[in-house]
């Protein structure tokens, strides 16, 4: 039992506690950095998220079935919900395959929606300023734009 | 005689029957017991699992006779929808053929099988955190693989952890060592913990894909299901997650029994390595690189050109890339961006800044009409499950001050900067109980002439990215030399430092720290000390050779604790686990030096 108490003190700071629960605030909106804090709770992130602009995505976002930033959910619904829900949740890294045109978010995506991978990658590099038109871009807009792409 | 063989082979054969009757099927099968968590207390049976919702009769908890036999009778009961909660139950009943009909009616199971589309279950180990040594114990969690076309970005972690609320501090810690603390199995789709440990906490994932069959798969999905709203006691150092983690395992093929090599004290990275020693149930092994091991890769094989670019971005907001070609402009923009990220989530950029900076280099790059990606992609790591053991022995022989002494020495847990890095941080430690006694030939006498309670060190090389903050802490019963009479003097000592440490290259980092101490002991004026010191070193790790050495100048109220010290480690790796060990000390105080000179052997095991 002693043995167990020194070394558990000093493990306790490492081991396995429950991340806490998503503190990303989703009337923060769901742009780019919006999910880069998910599961670090404390003021900071939350006020910085609640500084994005968020008017876009409240009407959207009932068009697909979604709720907003859902960090904690299982992957679920339709292909519309699943597409937003990959950007949503990988804004960060989304933003970088579609601006190189490769990478697991856009792999993934073209699986959900059944169209080549490679020919997707191709469509969004090419239309990077159309899906990103400013640096405040939300995901909802991102996801519709996808989708868009993937049917041409 | 050949009548009394015949009655040995009966006596044998009934003995058999009567130890295997039963084993393979029914309450007190290890298939039943190990499914609900069922272990021996004494004569009787106790569940880890503690909530009432678990368990289908009032004393279920022990009871695992009575747990069969109302399982059996509920699930057989039309209309009654007790089994969704136990799918796993269900499929072992079934198997045995006490049950018949199906999960049909289990709309929310039904779904959550939907969602998760199982197709193979993959053990998670997430690697130390930079600067932490205490995380080289790691992080285990599952991944149930998704048969969706697409990634694995699809799959679901399945992971146990501690419901600790808003508590922090001692309590905390109190509550966690006690057990005060219920933990549970939560799941979340996959790129959220690639998120968290690659992307936030810059951790290394591991991905340990397991060799279930295909019922196998199904008895795992459907024990994770029920398992959500299982409460577990949980103890940080015991039954944390690393050993729920077996218990799950054992639940699935109860013949692996892996929790029960784990009475005592749990790290994640030993029931990892217990589950990668088991004959074929590992089959294949897959490195995700952190955000910061990837950054770090790609500053690598960066030309010089290419490197001054870099820095002109994430250093002074110069945007200036004219001239470098595609290729080497696309690897520059793609690494700067990933830098900002980085700093983002360190949250030293405030949003506008790093929307405005992230949106400004990939429209630069964009541009760059090539989907192909230049840099080779970090895919191999050193994998943690082949690091050395945990424990280590030694045995050393010396001479201090003119006099020879033999010592041996134990430590628990877990590695020095002189034990092979592979699989782990290098230039970090982390040692407990560390003992060593010594008997000296002159006086003829043992001693206790160390014991580390703890002893942690971290040096961490400071580069154009990344600034990590190098530090140790140690707390020890030892024996303080007393130059004036050329004695020792039994003490507890404590003290911690902090500086920095600088890369000169791959391998050799030079450090400056400074720091606080204090020192107890009945034997010195006032009963102690506090004292203050400044050090500087030179760390060298490469393949076999790891080596130390380092000066330092100390200021204390009591003299004992004042003088200048040197140190020169030197250790030889004859295998990842044994190692030749060579170790030179000098304290020069204002009487009598104390000058030690040893050399030997340390095996883990």
């Amino acid at each position: 039992m002693k043995k167990n108490l020194v070394l558990g003190a000093v493990f306790a700071a490492a081991i396995c506690v429950a991340q806490p629960a998503g503190a990303i605030d989703s009337t923060g909106g769901c742009g780019l950095g919006s999910m880069a804090w998910k599961g670090q709770s404390g003021i900071i992130p939350q006020v910085l998220a609640i500084s994005t602009n968020h008017t876009f995505f409240n009407t959207v976002g009932v068009t697909l079935g979604t709720s907003g930033c859902d960090p904690n959910g299982r992957v679920t619904g339709g292909t519309g919900k699943m597409v937003l829900a990959v950007i949503e949740n990988n804004m960060e890294q989304f933003a970088m395959d579609a601006s190189a045109g490769r990478g697991e978010t856009i792999e993934t995506i073209a699986g959900i929606l059944n169209v080549d991978s490679e020919k997707l990658g191709a469509a969004a590099q090419q239309n990077f300023a159309y899906l990103f038109t400013d640096e405040n871009v939300e995901a909802v807009d991102l996801a519709l734009k996808m989708m868009e792409l993937a049917k041409a | 005689m050949v009548f009394e063989m015949k009655k040995v082979w009966l006596f044998f054969g009934v003995f058999l029957w009567s130890a295997t009757a039963g084993a393979t099927e029914g309450a007190y099968a290890p298939q039943w017991l190990k499914l609900l968590h069922y272990q021996k207390n004494g004569e009787n049976y106790v569940s880890v699992v503690e909530n009432e919702a678990f368990f289908l009769t009032e004393n279920g908890r022990n009871n695992p006779q009575a747990e069969y036999n109302e399982a059996i009778r509920a699930f057989n009961e039309k209309g009654n929808l007790k089994k969704c909660d136990f799918p796993a139950r269900f499929a072992v009943l079934k198997k045995e053929g006490k049950v018949i009909g199906d999960l049909a009616a289990c709309k929310e199971y039904q779904k959550f099988l939907g969602d998760v589309q199982p197709k193979a279950v993959t053990l998670l180990f997430t690697d130390a955190y930079m600067n932490n040594p205490s995380s080289m114990f790691g992080h285990t969690l599952f991944r149930i693989d998704t048969k969706r076309k697409g990634t694995q970005l699809l799959a679901h972690g399945a992971n146990f952890g501690a419901d600790t609320g808003d508590e922090h501090g001692a309590l905390y810690v109190l509550k966690g060592l006690w057990g005060g603390y219920f933990g549970h199995f939560g799941i979340n789709p996959y790129y959220d913990v690639i998120n968290l440990y690659n992307n936030i906490e810059n951790r290394d994932i591991w991905e340990y894909g397991l060799n279930f069959t295909d019922e196998e798969l199904e008895l795992f999905t459907a024990h994770v299901w029920e398992m959500q709203n299982a409460k577990i006691r949980y103890y940080f150092a015991s039954k944390n997650c690393s050993y729920v983690l077996l218990l799950m395992l054992d639940a699935v093929r109860p013949e692996l029994n892996l929790a029960e090599k784990f009475s005592g004290y749990t790290v994640p990275l030993a029931t990892l390595k217990a589950v990668h020693q088991v004959p074929g149930l590992v089959k294949t092994v897959n490195y995700r690189p952190s955000r910061q091991s990837k950054l770090k890769y790609r500053a690598q094989q960066m030309n010089a050109a290419q490197k001054k670019a870099l820095k002109n971005i994430i250093k002074n907001d110069e945007f200036n890339v004219s001239l470098l070609n595609d290729e080497e402009k696309a690897d520059v923009l793609e690494t700067a961006y990933q830098y900002v990220q980085y700093k983002y989530v360190a949250r030293d950029l405030e949003l506008a800044d790093y929307r405005k900076k992230s949106f400004k280099l990939l429209s630069a790059r964009s541009k760059i009409a090539n989907q192909h990606q230049y840099f080779s992609e970090l895919k191999e790591g050193k994998n943690p499950a082949e690091a050395h053991e945990a424990k280590q022995a030694e045995v050393l022989f010396g001479v201090r001050n003119g006099g020879a002494f033999q010592e041996i020495g134990f430590k628990p847990v877990y590695s020095s900067l002189f034990d092979d890095s592979y699989g782990l941080l290098k230039g970090a430690e982390i040692n407990m109980l560390d003992a060593k006694i010594r008997h000296y030939d002159r006086q003829n006498k043992y001693v206790l002439h160390r014991l580390d309670l703890l002893k942690v060190k971290s040096l961490s090389g400071r580069d154009m990215m990344f600034k990590p903050f190098s530090f140790e802490m140690n707390v020890a019963i030892e024996r303080l030399f007393d130059g004036k009479i050329e004695e020792d003097h039994t003490a507890l000592t404590g003290g911690v430092g902090g500086g920095n440490a600088y890369a000169l290259t791959e391998n050799l980092l030079f450090y400056v720290m400074s720091g606080v101490g204090a020192g107890y002991s009945g034997a010195i004026k006032h009963n102690g000390y506090i004292g203050a010191n400044v050090k500087a070193g030179v760390y060298y790790n490469h393949d076999k050779w790891r080596l130390n050495a380092e000066a330092s100048e100390n200021l204390a109220t009591n003299y004992v604790g004042r003088g200048e010290k040197y140190s020169v480690e030197a250790a030889y790796g004859l295998s990842r686990n044994v190692m030749l060990y060579a170790d030179y000390e000098l304290f020069k105080t204002k009487w009598h030096d104390d000058e030690t000179v040893m050399f030997g052997i340390k095996v883990n095991f």
